[in-house]
């Protein structure tokens, strides 16, 4: 549905920190850039409104993430129209 | 390669390089990188900022549109409330207009139908309502309302209609915390602002959830710890939320008792000499309870004060609230240091609270008895809830007893100089206080005949018939009074259209132009970015328009005392523009002309505002705002303080100049720990607790509508303790039925879920209309910000078909 900007805090514990990389690395659409001291600059990019949000989700309960911080987001315009046509509460 | 994935490659590279200039703090990066507000993308994307639409935090969003549709948004990386960062909601916001369902011509109930009519119509039937008996017409709205969309509907009230009943939904979430600024200093709203929140050694969370509710701010405090800074959370909460989880210190209380803890700190203080003498002895004065008990008391003495507080010795406080004495103790400690800057925050906790102006009192007391007040990282701050509670709210006044700019509506002066502000014949505005939210509603849902003096509300951007407490008796109960008639104005159908005799399309957000005010002081302005749908028009055009169509009626208070209208708006060459006329509303910018007009009240509680254009140059101003010798404006970020705030005298140090013992100090009160209104039982042993969750802002009305979040939670649950949950023989996924003495509910049960109640309590979202919790809750309030308490009340539960 979107694509996302975000940045990926990494936990204070730096023994951690090559596993949570590497966890990272195995998420689908997940582009990580080079890390900030501890902060991570990431592009999460997925084809379904489900998936973008699981992401998320995903990437903050991983072991050595401290959080994931929402900088941006792009709609795409066709998923998103699709996804608007649902019907509300 | 296609054009889409050209475009999905470019997307992609333009979101790494905000994500890696947020990362790196390098905000320059970034703005030389994206487009700009006013500028125009590579891929035709227009970029302008605009305040986030949802919470009190007041992120700066920066808003892409491309062909008259929302396409993108991105933090706003100068932005200094998020420097960049969104929240999940916030993330979603661009989504919120998009509702499949969206209301778009103005609907009238017809033979128990609601069925479309015209704009001309309806005005007409809202007139007559009016006619019948001005003095029974009345209005709600909310944090929500613009700065200016407040300011009229407040004009067309108690300027045109010399009534004083308007009051807004912010009276059930943050009236509590007015009434503690103003029995403690005098005057409302935070001295202090977010940069404490760069700066304090320690945070205290009362009663507040901010990693789900204000979840920006509360990254801006775990990103300080990221960065290796040393920084103690402590979260002093009756059910564990994913601030604790955050937190070195979580101390759980007994429901209500957070009174007792605050007098167990400032007793500790006393006895173990740690208070800040120097500080107390310039600046403050003591104050208890009166009488009868009024908003300000009566004058005590250090003496009084030591001895009123000496039963809440650690023990006895531990007896009461259930916090382990060896915490109060050590609470008391770090505010007896000098060397440490603490930061207090609340919202809901401490103020939905039927003694929420004593607690709000008492945490302003602990801090000003212990000197942690006035310094960056010193300070007692309460957050708020809706975009525009302080902006519009507050600072408006669209209160039932106030008016704009800190006046009431009972004091002479006051009245006198909104006259002549408004230009309107003396004696016109009522000198009597209306009806706050919960008598306004009792009035309305009351038989005529018994008494019930409300025949017509108006609501515009709020949902009463979901967050009322004791729905039925304060909402439902409107139904089959055939002489009661609401009007609501929306973007979407809710509960509270369910029982409106008018609908009114509304447009949202930036689909409109805007002013906010945050929970900071700080003033935001955006313009109209997209149109609304079909006939959905601006909440404040619908209130110039009903004030046109009263004035051509005849009604003699819709003008001046010079005969003109009371919405009077000019051209550059002076002439008049029928703003009342919608293809016309947009000729002249009528946000702008309101909010200059509005400007002349501010000065009088030196809550200053800069001239609108400078709002629009900005992410905000937080206020005062005072010119300069150099023609420049600047904002305030401490008040009361020399350093920083241009209304304290030089030399004074601090000062709080709206003092109401009126010797510039402030009041440090002693308030006891007393029994809430309603406790479990015999016949309902839980304690029931409702709120918030990250994904959905207040009822839904807008979060629900987009399809991410409302997957991520489709629908209210009861949080149950494991012991609790095994006693009534339910687990995960059961069907449960939570009973009070105001009514049931059916939910299902969520054990070992997000959040985690101690046994004996209950939690219950509000967001679901389908699952209406406030059919339980209860509607007594406090005595002095009339606020309602929904975090605490009797409940019993049972597995259904048990």
């Amino acid at each position: 549905m979107a694509i996302c900007g975000i940045v990926v805090r990494l936990g204070q514990e730096t023994a951690v920190h090559a596993d949570a990389l590497a966890r990272l690395g195995q998420i689908p659409g997940l582009s990580l850039g080079a890390p900030t001291g501890l902060k991570v600059p990431a592009v999460l990019d997925t084809p379904s409104a489900e998936e973008d949000r699981a992401g998320l989700e995903r990437i903050a309960a991983l072991q050595g993430i401290e959080g994931v911080d929402l900088v941006c987001v792009h709609y795409d315009d066709d998923t998103g129209a699709d996804a608007l046509g649902e019907v509300g509460p | 390669m296609s054009a889409g994935v050209s475009r999905r490659a470019f997307l992609k590279t333009s979101a790494m390089a905000t994500a890696a200039a947020a990362a790196a703090g390098q905000l320059g990066l970034a703005e030389r990188a994206l487009a700009q507000p006013g500028e125009v993308d590579a891929q035709g994307v227009r970029w302008s900022k605009a305040p986030c639409r949802f919470c009190g935090t007041g992120c700066h969003v920066l808003v892409g549109v491309r062909g008259g549709r929302i396409v993108a948004v991105r933090g706003a990386e100068q932005a200094a409330v998020n420097k960049g960062l969104l929240c999940v909601k916030g993330y979603h916001v661009g989504l919120i207009p998009y509702g499949p369902d969206r209301l778009t011509r103005p609907l009238l109930r017809q033979d128990g139908e609601l069925r479309p009519v015209s704009w001309e119509r309806a005005l007409e039937v809202m007139a007559e309502r009016v006619e019948r008996d001005p003095a029974g017409f009345a209005f709600y709205g909310s944090g929500q309302w613009t700065i200016p969309e407040g300011y009229a509907a407040q004009k067309l009230m108690k300027g045109g209609l010399a009534n004083n009943h308007i009051d807004p939904n912010a009276r059930l979430c943050m009236a509590s915390a007015v009434t503690g600024f103003l029995a403690t200093y005098g005057v409302d709203e935070p001295a202090g602002c977010y940069d404490d929140l760069d700066a304090c050694d320690v945070m205290i969370m009362w009663g507040n959830n901010p990693a789900e509710m204000h979840p920006v701010l509360f990254s801006r405090v775990i990103d300080r710890r990221s960065r290796g800074e040393q920084v103690r959370l402590i979260d002093i909460g009756t059910r564990r939320t994913r601030t604790t989880s955050q937190c070195q210190h979580f101390l759980r209380f007994k429901p209500h008792t957070d009174l007792a803890i605050a007098n167990g700190i400032a007793h500790l203080l006393i006895a173990n000499d740690t208070y800040d003498k120097a500080f107390v002895e310039k600046h403050c004065a003591f104050r208890a309870d009166s009488d009868p008990p009024t908003l300000f008391g009566k004058a005590t003495s250090f003496d009084d004060y030591k001895q009123a507080l000496a039963e809440y010795t650690p023990e006895r406080v531990e007896q009461i609230s259930g916090v382990p004495a060896r915490d109060i103790r050590m609470l008391a400690e770090l505010f007896g240091r000098r060397d440490l800057k603490i930061t207090s925050l609340w919202c809901m906790g401490m103020n939905q609270h039927t003694r929420g102006t004593a607690i709000n009192t008492l945490v302003h007391g602990v801090h000003l008895l212990s000197g942690h007040f006035g310094k960056p990282g010193d300070a007692p701050t309460s957050l708020t809830g809706q975009p525009s509670a302080c902006g519009t709210v507050r600072e408006v006044g669209t209160l039932a007893h106030a008016l704009p700019g800190g006046r009431l509506v009972a004091k002479e002066p006051h009245r006198k100089q909104c006259e002549e502000l408004w230009k309107l014949p003396e004696g016109r505005i009522n000198p009597k206080p209306g009806y706050h939210t919960v008598k306004m509603w009792e009035q309305f849902c009351t038989p005529t005949a018994k008494g019930g003096d409300i025949h017509t509300i108006w609501v515009q951007v709020t949902n009463p018939g979901q967050t009322l407490p004791n729905l039925k008796k304060l909402f439902r109960a409107k139904q089959g009074l055939a002489d009661k008639f609401l009007i609501v104005s929306d973007v979407y159908p809710t509960a509270t259209t369910e029982l409106a005799d008018l609908v009114l399309p509304s447009a949202l957000w930036v689909e409109k132009n805007g002013v906010f005010g945050n929970s900071e002081r700080r003033t935001q302005q955006w313009f109209r970015l997209i149109k609304p749908p079909g006939e959905a028009r601006d909440d404040c055009w619908q209130t110039i328009a009903l004030a046109r169509k009263l004035h051509d009626r005849g009604l003699e208070g819709m003008k001046d005392r010079e005969g003109r209208f009371l919405f009077d708006v000019r051209d550059d060459a002076g002439r008049e523009v029928p703003v009342w006329e919608w293809p016309r509303y947009y000729d002249v910018n009528v946000d702008r002309h309101l909010f200059e007009e509005y400007r002349g009240f501010t000065r009088l509680k030196h809550k200053d505002l800069a001239p609108y254009d400078e709002y629009v140059k900005a992410h905000g101003m937080r206020w005062p705002v005072v010119q300069q010798a150099d023609g420049s404006w600047r904002e305030t970020r401490f008040r009361f303080v020399e350093f920083d705030d241009p209304y304290v005298k030089k030399g004074a140090g601090v000062q709080f100049y709206h003092s109401t013992s009126k010797d510039d100090r402030a009041q440090i009160w002693f308030r006891p720990y007393a029994p809430p209104p309603e406790s479990p039982d015999a016949e309902f042993p839980l304690w029931l607790c409702t709120g918030r969750v990250l994904e959905h802002w207040h009822t839904g009305t807008m979060t629900m509508r987009v399809p991410p979040l409302r997957r991520a939670m489709p629908g209210a649950y009861v949080e149950v303790h494991p012991t609790d949950a095994a006693a009534a023989g339910v687990g995960n996924g059961d069907k449960v039925r939570i009973e009070t003495r105001r009514g049931a509910l059916e939910l299902h049960v969520w054990v070992g879920g997000r959040g985690a109640p101690p046994p004996g309590s209950l939690f219950v979202p509000f967001f679901d209309e389908q699952l209406l919790i406030n059919d339980l809750t209860l509607d007594e309030v406090d005595p002095f910000s009339k606020q309602p308490d929904y975090k605490k009340c009797a409940a019993r539960l049972r597995r259904v078909g048990a």
